[in-house]
């Protein structure tokens, strides 16, 4: 059935071309617990694994109806081979074997026993077959979904280039999702400062958000094509439209490729003021991409993405394992690791304190959770300390709003320290120490902060929140966010200025620090690092290696002179454009 | 009858190799067989009827995969088995 083309424009949230198939996703989440059994329950996680075989094979075979039904017998095969694999005694087996002889839950198990086949596949010198993990990921999340009593997802175009639409997205939904088809996302909700929009652009997927009605328009296996640096996407284009794109698609490509040249250089002004440019990390496929795009070390290493299934308690042995191999990858760059900030929104749906909070972007988050919970704080910091053993290593301690909480938090990191010493476990004991700045209660006492730690890190989407009191994700106040305003600026400047006077070197890790248009701002401001995406990078160092210290002051005068900051971010974006053409293409 | 292992060598020649599809194929060919079936590459050695194990073998085309039968129908087993693998899988010609 051909339909006629349509336009729905939202907001360009992460830049680039997308040409694929709608998946629509039914949000629905799955936690994956990981836990130790006992004896006594070792026959019935066998049973809870069975049934969830014989669970996943029904639905298989329905699906495997469907499909040829709806798109013919070509595609059947990957349905028969998930058949295959829920019927391969090597893996059912396995599975089986793993729960009796680790006592573990059968979650924790199926993930095992998969796991192990694509580390068979992971050596294997070809990328065709190398790819072919994926198949296996199919069959672990439909059993994994089943384990955890949740709706099954219907995977209808596994096979094809995919568009991932939905009315709104949680990061988990994007971490959970099988990544190695998805080209795009599209959402009827959401701002450029969500959660998932980040991550998005982390992992380079062209997105338009805020479309308000896209998940309502289009169907499972629609052809449609997203242009994340315009904000439009196309439903049912023409023939001739898809290959203009593809056209585009391939262009916009080339010119990242041309940019991505200036990876061996500095991010240094013409007139030689260097800024240091650092990745955010959220999840650990970021790291190799941060390294490929000339990041000079980490700037946040996010934990709370970091680990399946989110779970707030992940063992220290898992999260020594896990802050190691990035630490070792960066290796000699420092890795700056950000506490556990699992945020008021919280990305796993159960409320960490057991309450539900009324207004959690003011509650209980970031280290006033880890404060009172210090088992696991403490296990966070043993984790990161065995770390810094191998690699270069940085703690930063989100949502400060006092410097009382960073002399405790410092007390702490002593007790542990002295406790690993005691054990004989080696550490780094020199590692350095950050406090985020995201609170304008932080900013305005950084002066006393800056005493207390190594570096300070301006946190910019929390604080211009906070600062004007606005939803970054509320659309109807969402233009009201705007990092030019006045108070903002003035914030910037205090802090870069206390952490200066205090001899110690302040950054932005925030969104702005991505936002072409904010950069000569920041350098203009004596910013000693930024931290961004990892992908925005080369585009970023562009900017700043074409502007001057001289020039990038005169932004700031002007800035701070001005009374509207819409009409300032309007001025400032049109300067933008005819300045920096290509450079964030 | 006796029960000793009968082995043919055979090369993949289809253009994607042992991939997702030709690997069902194979399975499902192999599973309408009683023998035990062994397919192997360089000492690596999967089961036939297991899929997972047929593609952790990453066997591509021009390479040469050793298939050992042992059962009832071994003969049978291993005609049929050589048969799809010599003509790719019956897919290249689609």
């Amino acid at each position: 059935m051909s339909r006629q083309k349509k336009i729905v424009s939202g907001l360009a949230s992460s830049r680039g071309i997308a040409l694929g198939y709608v998946h629509l996703l039914n949000r629905g989440k799955v936690i994956i617990p990981k836990r130790k059994v006992d004896s006594k329950e070792v026959e019935f996680e066998i049973s809870r694994f069975n049934s969830a075989l014989s669970g996943a094979r029904e639905q298989i075979h329905m699906l495997r109806k469907k499909v040829s039904e709806e798109q013919g017998d070509e595609h059947v095969y990957l349905i028969e081979a998930q058949m295959l694999m829920l019927d391969d005694k090597s893996l059912t087996d396995d599975t089986r074997e793993l729960i009796r002889g680790e006592r573990i839950n059968a979650e924790w198990a199926v993930q095992k026993a998969i796991e192990r086949f694509k580390k068979l596949f992971d050596r294997i010198d070809d990328e065709y077959f190398r790819d072919r993990r994926s198949d296996i990921e199919y069959v672990e999340e439909r059993l994994l979904r089943l384990l955890a009593g949740t709706q099954e997802q219907s995977y209808v175009s596994i096979h094809r280039k995919t568009i991932l639409v939905a009315h709104e997205l949680s990061p988990a939904d994007i971490i959970k999702i099988n990544r190695e088809h998805l080209v795009g996302i599209a959402t009827d909700l959401g701002g450029r400062t969500s959660h998932f929009s980040i991550l998005a652009r982390s992992l380079d997927l062209p997105c338009v958000i805020g479309t308000k009605v896209v998940s309502q328009e289009v169907q499972n296996g629609d052809r449609i094509i997203l242009d994340g640096s315009s904000g439009t996407i196309i439903l049912h284009p023409d023939q001739n439209t898809w290959n203009e794109y593809e056209e585009r698609r391939k262009q916009y490509l080339a010119t990242r490729k041309e940019l991505l040249k200036n990876k061996n250089y500095k991010a240094e002004t013409k007139d030689h003021y260097q800024v240091h440019l650092f990745a955010n990390v959220d999840l650990l496929e970021e790291v190799t991409v941060a390294l490929e795009n000339g990041a000079e070390g980490i700037g946040v290493l996010r934990t709370e993405n970091l680990f399946l299934g989110g779970e707030l308690k992940t063992s220290e042995e898992e999260q020594v394992e896990c802050y190691k191999k990035v630490v070792t990858q960066m290796k000699p760059h420092e890795v700056v690791i950000r506490l556990f900030d699992f945020p008021g929104d919280s990305l796993y749906g159960t409320p960490i304190a057991g309450r539900i909070e009324h207004n959690p972007a003011l509650g209980l988050r970031g280290i006033r959770l880890l404060l009172r919970e210090v088992d696991i704080l403490k296990s966070q910091l043993r984790a990161i300390l065995q770390a810094s053993a191998f690699g270069k290593v940085a703690i930063l301690y989100p949502m400060i709003s006092c410097v009382s909480e960073v002399r405790r938090l410092n007390q702490v990191i002593k007790e542990v320290m002295s406790d690993l010493q005691t054990q004989g476990i080696n550490f780094d004991p020199d590692v350095r120490i950050g406090a985020m700045i995201e609170i304008p209660s932080a900013a305005l006492t950084a002066n006393r902060i800056a005493q207390e730690v190594d570096f300070l890190s301006i946190g910019t989407n929390d604080l211009i929140q906070y600062t004007l009191g606005v939803d970054r994700t509320n659309e109807l106040v969402a233009d009201l966010y705007n990092p030019l305003h006045g108070s903002v600026i003035h914030l910037l400047h205090k802090v870069v200025e206390f952490g200066h006077k205090a001899g110690i070197e302040v950054g932005v890790c925030g969104e702005i620090a991505n936002e072409p248009m904010f950069i000569p701002l920041l350098v203009g401001l004596e910013y000693n690092f930024l931290s961004v995406g990892a992908r925005a990078i080369p585009s970023v160092k562009q900017i700043i290696r074409e502007i001057t210290m001289t020039e990038a002051k005169q932004w700031v005068a002007e800035i701070s002179g001005q009374d509207d900051p819409s009409e300032m971010r309007k001025c400032l974006s049109t300067y933008y454009a005819s300045r920096f053409t290509g450079v964030f293409p | 009858m006796s029960d000793e292992a009968l082995r043919v060598e055979v090369e993949i020649v289809n253009d994607l190799g042992l991939h997702t599809r030709a690997a069902t194929t194979l399975v499902k060919l192999a599973n309408t067989f009683q023998s035990e079936i062994e397919i192997s590459i360089n000492d690596v050695a999967a089961n036939a009827k297991s899929i997972m194990g047929l593609l952790a073998l990453g066997a591509r085309k021009g390479k040469k995969i050793l298939i050992v039968a042992k059962g009832k129908d071994k003969d049978r087993a291993l005609t049929a088995l050589t048969e799809l693998v010599k003509n790719g899988f019956n897919e290249d010609a689609r």
